[in-house]
């Protein structure tokens, strides 16, 4: 099946409402005239945002880092919260790090939901944009026969490795890319001795685990506890492992968005005509 | 198993996973996603362990 683009008219479109959605959660849905699932998004991406900050004493914000012209403050680059763009700016200008005050995180029970939840949310947004996307998609160009939804397969993808494929009815690479992805992760998760997910020791390699969606996020809260005992000999490889695989999950879940546009446009277009 | 073998068998792995990736996302046939697997997964393997001995030649050549 040959690979089908969108109209001109519709990607506008599209770019459009990536945007708004990246500034906002929600804002994207919002132009496509989807009230329900914009409100849905933004209460759901703000709650975790601003929930896994308190729960982390407002710590995300070590990791951050302000830029700007002058003394003005215009971007604040925190890795992968900035996802959710204005929640994240408005929160770094209300909240101080606890360690500001001299405390440390360590004494946080609950620090590692938090970074959980407030990078998810930052994930998420990422991926109401390709949702909302769809919308304008879905809208332009109607299927006289509805299948899954470009956005629908993102999503699958980023709940599970290959699910976006499997949605899709492309049985083959559900199985040989999502277990290849997930085996990577927790074959890289061994190596590091299950202590390799802290955003603490490595936060950069942390937010690429995390691009691995709730079922790495699952595993990693889980093993949340685990120290290292010893230096592993593929410590590091591991860590190299875990990461690539989250960031491989982004890949297929762009493959499986890609994939239902290309199913949804031959079907639209069949109807009129004009393949 | 020493550092070494253990690093080449863990390249080895990381190549056909990368490999994998890339071949399903230019493909959509299990045909053309295994070929191209196989293809890239020896390209990339090769890449490296040429840069490698690149690399170690370098060291012993300029210690």
């Amino acid at each position: 099946m040959d690979a089908l683009a969108p109209l001109e008219e519709t990607r506008h479109r599209m770019a459009k409402v990536v945007a708004a959605s990246i500034l906002v959660p929600g804002l994207g849905h919002l132009l496509c005239q989807k009230r329900q699932w914009a409100l849905s998004w933004f209460v759901l991406c703000q709650a975790m945002l601003f929930s896994g900050l308190a729960l982390a004493g407002y710590t995300q914000l070590d990791y951050g880092r302000w830029f700007g012209l002058g003394g003005m403050k215009l971007v604040y680059l925190l890795i992968p919260e900035m996802g959710n763009y204005i929640g994240t700016h408005c929160a770094a200008l209300m909240y101080h790090s606890i360690e500001r005050g001299g405390m440390t995180p360590e004494v946080l029970p609950f620090r590692y939901l938090g970074y959980l939840l407030s990078a998810g949310s930052g994930i998420f947004s990422c991926f109401a944009a390709a949702h909302a996307a769809s919308f304008a998609l879905t809208t332009a160009e109607p299927s006289p026969r509805p299948t899954t939804t470009p956005g629908q397969a993102a999503l699958a993808a980023l709940l599970f490795p290959g699910l976006g494929h499997w949605v899709t009815g492309r049985r083959f690479k559900a199985y040989f890319l999502g277990g290849l992805v997930l085996g990577l992760f927790l074959f890289g998760m061994f190596l590091g001795d299950f202590a390799d997910f802290d955003r603490q020791r490595h936060p950069y390699y942390w937010a690429g685990q995390m691009l691995g969606g709730p079922s790495f996020w699952i595993i990693g809260f889980l093993t949340s506890p685990l120290r290292f005992s010893e230096v592993m000999r593929f410590q590091d490889a591991g860590l190299l492992f875990t990461t690539s695989a989250g960031m491989f999950n982004v890949v297929l879940a762009l493959d499986a968005f890609h994939r239902a546009q290309t199913d949804w446009l031959h079907r639209a277009r069949h109807r009129e005509g004009k393949e | 198993m020493s550092s070494f073998w253990g690093h080449a068998l863990l390249l080895v792995l990381f190549s056909f996973v990368l490999s994998a990736v890339v071949s399903g996302y230019r493909h959509d046939t299990k045909a053309e996603i295994l070929k191209g697997t196989l293809r890239r997964s020896c390209q990339f393997f090769g890449a490296v362990l040429s840069l490698g001995t690149v690399s170690y030649c370098l060291s012993l050549w300029l210690s």
